[in-house]
C-alpha cells in the first residue's frame, strides 16, 4: 500500500511493540484518543500485546492494525479498524501520529485516504464511524474531506483536564468515499506525472 | 424491588436468563440487544447466565421488569457508566412493543431515570433505538430524551440497512420536565 516513493501503510507486527508502547505512554495519545494516565506500564504493555497477537488465517479478525512508516524515518503513526463487523460490513477507525510535527501535514491526511481505500476496497466494508472529541479538530477536518457525515453530537461527553468537552460521531458510506475519490480523482488528474514532464519540457525549451 | 402501580422492578437473576433469550429471538433486531460492533445475536442460554454473574449485574444495575402477577415483562438497566463525564447508557426491552406506550414502560424509565440522576448523581443519560423500533422511540420523546443524531446504515437484516438514533437527557431537562420526575406510586421497601 505505498502512497510515495518512501511512505506506505503495512500490518503492525510484534517488532513495533516498544514503538507503539512508547506511543500509548504519550500524553497526548490518552488526550485524543483514549487510556488513562493511571494505567501501568504492564497494563499498557499487555494491551499493546493483545493488539498485536496473531489471529489464525481463518479466522475474520476484529481489528486491524496499521502502522504509517517511511524509509527514511521508520514508524510514523497507527491507523487501527476496530470493531470489524463483517455482517455489517462496518468498523470504526483510530488514527494516531507519534511525530508531532506531522500531525497537520498532507501526510496524515493521505494516509487516512489510503487506508479507507483499503477498508472499503480491500476489506469490502460499507461503513466506517469514527467517534472524536470537538477540540481535535485536525482529525475530524481530515474525515469531512474524505466525505465522512457529522452523524451524532454528544454534549458534554468527554472529560479532560476538568473540562468536558463534545464529541462528534461521523459515519462514512462506501458511496460517499468513492464520491469523494471521483472528484478528487478529477481534480487531480491534471497532476500526473506525464503533464508535469511536459511543463518542465516547455519551461526549458521556452527559457532563454 | 421497586414497587409500581403496574410495574416490579428487581435486580436480574440468573434463572431469568430463558426469558432473555427469548426477548433476542423473538420480534427482530433490537438496539439495547446489539453488541459493541452493533451485531445482533443469537446467545445461547449458558452465554447470557454468565453475562448476568458478571460486574453490571453484580453492581446491580440489570434489572428485571414483572408485572403485578409476577409475569416477567421486559428487561432493563443502566450500562457503559463513565464516572469522569457523569454518564451512562439507558436501555430498556419489552416483550411486546406496545408496552412502551403503556404506564409499564413510564413507571420502569422513571425509575432507571431516578437511580441514575438522584442516586448515581449522573448528568446525562444516554439511549438508542433502531429506526424499526418506533415506539420505543416514543416513549423515549415522552420522557425529555433528544436526539444527538443518527448513525446511518449500522446494521444490516433481512430487511435490508438500519440506522440508529441516539438519544440524550441531560439532568437540567429531567428536574425541569414534570413529565420525567418519579413516577406516581414508585416505592423502593
Amino acid at each position: 500500500m505505498s502512497f510515495t516513493t518512501s511512505t506506505y501503510l503495512r500490518r503492525a507486527d510484534r517488532d513495533d511493540l516498544d514503538t507503539i508502547l512508547s506511543w500509548m505512554e504519550d500524553p497526548d495519545f490518552q488526550r485524543f484518543l483514549y487510556g488513562d494516565a493511571a494505567q501501568s506500564p504492564r497494563q499498557i504493555r499487555e494491551r499493546v500485546i493483545q493488539m498485536l497477537g496473531r489471529s489464525p488465517g481463518n479466522i475474520m479478525p476484529s481489528a486491524v492494525y496499521l502502522l504509517i512508516e517511511s524509509k527514511e524515518n521508520g514508524p510514523l503513526g497507527m491507523i487501527s479498524f476496530q470493531n470489524i463487523s463483517w455482517r455489517n460490513r462496518s468498523c470504526s477507525i483510530d488514527v494516531y501520529i507519534g511525530d508531532k510535527i506531522r500531525r497537520n501535514s498532507m501526510l496524515v491526511t493521505i494516509s487516512v485516504f489510503r487506508a479507507l481505500e483499503y477498508a472499503f476496497d480491500e476489506l469490502n466494508l460499507h461503513r466506517i464511524s469514527a467517534l472524536i472529541y470537538a477540540f481535535n479538530r485536525a482529525s475530524w477536518r481530515i474525515f469531512e474531506m474524505a466525505g465522512a457525515k457529522r452523524e451524532l453530537v454528544l454534549p458534554r461527553h468527554v472529560m479532560r483536564e476538568g473540562e468536558l468537552y463534545d464529541a462528534y460521531g461521523y459515519g462514512l458510506l462506501r458511496h460517499e468515499f468513492n464520491a469523494i475519490r471521483e472528484k478528487h480523482g478529477a481534480v487531480s488528474e491534471r497532476f500526473c506525472l506525464e503533464s508535469m514532464i511536459a511543463f518542465l519540457s516547455q519551461n526549458l525549451e521556452e527559457s532563454p | 424491588m421497586i414497587i409500581g402501580t403496574h410495574t416490579v422492578l428487581r435486580f436480574s437473576e440468573p434463572e431469568d436468563a430463558h426469558f432473555y433469550r427469548e426477548l433476542y429471538l423473538q420480534g427482530g433486531a433490537k438496539a439495547a440487544l446489539l453488541d459493541n460492533r452493533r451485531e445482533f445475536g443469537a446467545p445461547t442460554l449458558q452465554e447470557i447466565r454468565e453475562l448476568l454473574k458478571k460486574s453490571e449485574s453484580t453492581r446491580a444495575f440489570l434489572f428485571t421488569v414483572e408485572d403485578p402477577e409476577g409475569r416477567l415483562r421486559g428487561w432493563c438497566g443502566l450500562r457503559a457508566l463513565n464516572i469522569e463525564a457523569a454518564f451512562c447508557e439507558l436501555f430498556v426491552v419489552f416483550d411486546a412493543p406496545e408496552e412502551y406506550a403503556g404506564p409499564m414502560a413510564d413507571e420502569t424509565l422513571d425509575a432507571l431515570l431516578d437511580r441514575a440522576f438522584n442516586r448515581l448523581g449522573l448528568q446525562k443519560v444516554l439511549a438508542t433505538c433502531l429506526d424499526s423500533e418506533e415506539t420505543l422511540h416514543a416513549c423515549l420523546l415522552r420522557h425529555g430524551f433528544q436526539s444527538c443524531g443518527v448513525q446511518r446504515d449500522v446494521l444490516y437484516g433481512k430487511e435490508g440497512w438500519r440506522s440508529l438514533d441516539t438519544l440524550a437527557l441531560d439532568r437540567a431537562t429531567h428536574t425541569s420536565n414534570p413529565a420525567t420526575g418519579p413516577g406516581p406510586g414508585a416505592t423502593a421497601p
